[in-house]
């Protein structure tokens, strides 16, 4: 499948027609610039598989930073109708509320330049890194459940944030409805001492700096100034969400056979959302994001430390305070206008961040007459953005948008390309110091490996599906 | 460790095509990729027996089934797959008896970080006299 063979609806939005057993037609944001990496893959295929499942709503939709996942794409966002439509498991993702956490700080990022190499050493001592590498917090079988019902909640009470904190996190840092006994053993087992940890790939803390601000009024409200030194880190439920979507795509990759449902792609497996089975599955994956959010509270309260210690400053010098947190493989029971009518939808966003517009009663007071921030990182040598939600988004993607720059290489041809070089020297040599816990991390996580951010952002900007705030650019990384 | 694997291109994942003679042989096979994706090839000494007992309405769900198993061996209990030392196959089960050592983080450098066991493109056929399987895991 290309992009010639698309119907171009717009010079930022192409249609693929309604097909076989597609359902809905597939829509696609990308510029004829970018499609040609997706050309390249099993997206485009992907984003028309999703069509195809009972329930869904209007269109399959791809962000411009899509790319070939498993089962959906990466990148992709579905609304099944909450009734006669199907939650799937495939179209959350393994790594449950992966999300991104921006705080900004009373600093300047010219303050600390001099500073740069102990403040890298102080996060990867104070940040436990890595897939299977515990953290400090050992929960009790008791204080397990409380974090997967009270999610970043759970966190405040142990001392590790405040309710300022809670306001500016998506949901509030819990999503009702959780219910722990639908957690396995086995998620639990993993997730025992995983709280507070970073985990690997992709996954990082980074220091950045607010480098360009192209909507001062909304930049302003979220707290945000050209020069200002921020922190963004992106994790989510480590061992305990992988394995919580594991168990329930084996239990649905069996029911779904009692359903005559015919999936073109077995990481489909779902059941109807109203279902004892769909259900369940939301009630388990609700356990799994309010660990995600626990856990980025937590890594939040390590990061605080490590700046006030590393720099010899007490809190309120330092001022690092909540932007946004937001999740981006989740679904969620929303209400949206389909044919000018309120409808219950189980949104599935898979890659894919919300981007609610000024005045939606889910977006915190602060911001409400603003927008929802959304927060996109990049690589780790180029910058991220800071966009806001728009209307267009509620009324063209069920109030979604783009969550990163979007893979362009596999992990394979990453290494390849990055062998006899030293990518730590090449991002030093451009003023980025990185640390990695994994020897093939930096490797793998290599700029090239990654899509233009910036011409991602272009297109959902060009679109209106969330407008640029700011621009930030890294300073220090910390990968897992 | 002999195995007969290579891997496949994935843009965000990792997938390997596994070939064996027999069907026994290819989820042996599977296990030995599995491992060899983990940690590589590891010493037996100290290593203790221990069973990987997997079931499915196919040959793939079988093999998913599996490595899923052997995964949580890893993430759930911290232990290392070092050698295959048999496999029984009866219709829609199979029983794997591994040998298995404690995961060290100063002995043992993981390779890839793998999260999960995917069940997109999951297949294992016999094709033209040889089995064939093709995993894409999660990183």
């Amino acid at each position: 499948m290309n992009i010639d063979s698309l119907k171009k609806l717009s010079d930022t939005c192409y249609e693929i027609p309604k097909t076989g057993g597609m359902r809905v037609p597939g829509r696609v944001f990308v510029s004829r610039q970018m499609a040609k990496d997706m050309e390249a893959d099993q997206s485009l295929l992907q984003v028309a598989n999703v069509a195809c499942l009972p329930g869904i709503v209007r269109a399959s939709l791809a962000m411009p930073d899509m790319h070939w996942g498993y089962g959906f794409p990466i990148g992709g966002v579905a609304a099944f109708d909450a009734e006669e439509g199907v939650v799937s498991p495939g179209g959350v993702g393994y790594d449950i509320n992966c999300g991104v956490r921006l705080a900004g700080t009373r600093l300047e990022a010219s303050e600390v330049s001099l500073r740069l190499r102990d403040l890298v050493e102080a996060l990867f001592r104070e940040v436990p890194s890595g897939v299977g590498v515990g953290g400090n917090v050992k929960l009790s079988g008791k204080d397990m459940k409380k974090v997967l019902v009270k999610g970043a909640r759970f966190a405040c009470e142990m001392g590790m944030g405040d309710e300022d904190d809670l306001l500016r996190t998506e949901e509030g840092g819990a999503l009702p409805g959780a219910d722990p006994e639908l957690v396995s053993d086995r998620a639990l087992t993993r997730g025992r001492d995983q709280l507070g940890t970073l985990g690997a790939g992709n996954h990082f803390v980074e220091l950045c700096a607010v480098d360009e601000v192209y909507d001062p009024d909304a930049a302003d409200a979220y707290g945000l100034f050209p020069g200002q030194l921020a922190v963004s880190i992106h994790s989510g439920s480590r061992g305990l969400g992988h394995q919580v979507c594991d168990d329930y795509l084996a239990t649905l990759s069996r029911h779904v056979k009692t359903l005559g449902i015919e999936l073109p792609d077995r990481q489909l497996a779902c059941a109807y959302v109203k279902s004892e089975e769909g259900r369940r599955y939301l009630s388990a994956m609700a356990c799994a994001a309010n660990f995600a959010w626990a856990n980025r509270q937590v890594l939040l309260f390590r990061v605080r430390e490590a700046l006030m210690h590393a720099l010899c400053v007490g809190p309120r010098d330092l001022g690092l305070s909540m932007v946004y947190d937001v999740c981006h493989n989740i679904a969620k029971l929303e209400t949206h206008l389909v044919d000018g009518r309120p409808r219950k939808l189980c949104v599935h966003r898979k890659g894919a961040t919300r981007a609610f517009a000024p005045g939606h009663p889910a977006v915190c007071e602060p911001y409400r007459a603003v927008g929802q921030p959304v927060l996109v990182p990049g690589d780790m040598g180029t910058c991220s953005y800071v966009l806001k939600g728009s209307e267009t988004a509620m009324a063209e993607t069920f109030g979604s948008t783009c969550h990163g720059a979007g893979r362009r290489l596999s992990r394979s041809a990453a290494m390849k390309k990055a062998r006899g070089r030293r990518i730590d020297r090449e991002l030093a040599d451009k003023g980025i110091l990185v640390r990695a816990a994994g020897r093939g991390t930096l490797a793998e996580e290599m700029p090239e490996a990654y899509k233009d951010v910036s011409q991602v952002v272009e297109v959902v900007h060009a679109a209106g599906i969330s407008t640029r705030v700011a621009r930030l650019v890294p300073l220090a990384v910390i990968k897992g | 460790m002999t195995i007969s694997y290579i891997l496949l291109d994935h843009t965000a994942d990792l997938g390997i095509r596994v070939t064996a003679r027999t069907e026994e042989g290819l989820y042996t096979n599977a296990v030995l990729a599995l491992a060899d994706l983990l940690s590589g090839p590891l010493s037996r000494s100290g290593a203790r027996p221990l069973s990987l007992a997997a079931s499915g309405e196919d040959r793939s769900e079988m093999l998913i089934n599996l490595l899923r198993e052997q995964l949580y061996l890893f993430t759930g209990e911290k232990l290392l797959v070092a050698g295959v030392e048999g496999l029984a196959l009866s219709p829609g089960s199979l029983e794997a008896r591994v040998l298995a050592v404690p995961y060290n983080p100063e002995v043992h450098e993981i390779r890839h970080w793998i999260k999960a066991v995917t069940w997109h493109q999951a297949e294992a056929e016999q094709r033209g006299g040889v089995w064939e399987a093709r995993v894409i895991f999660d990183v």
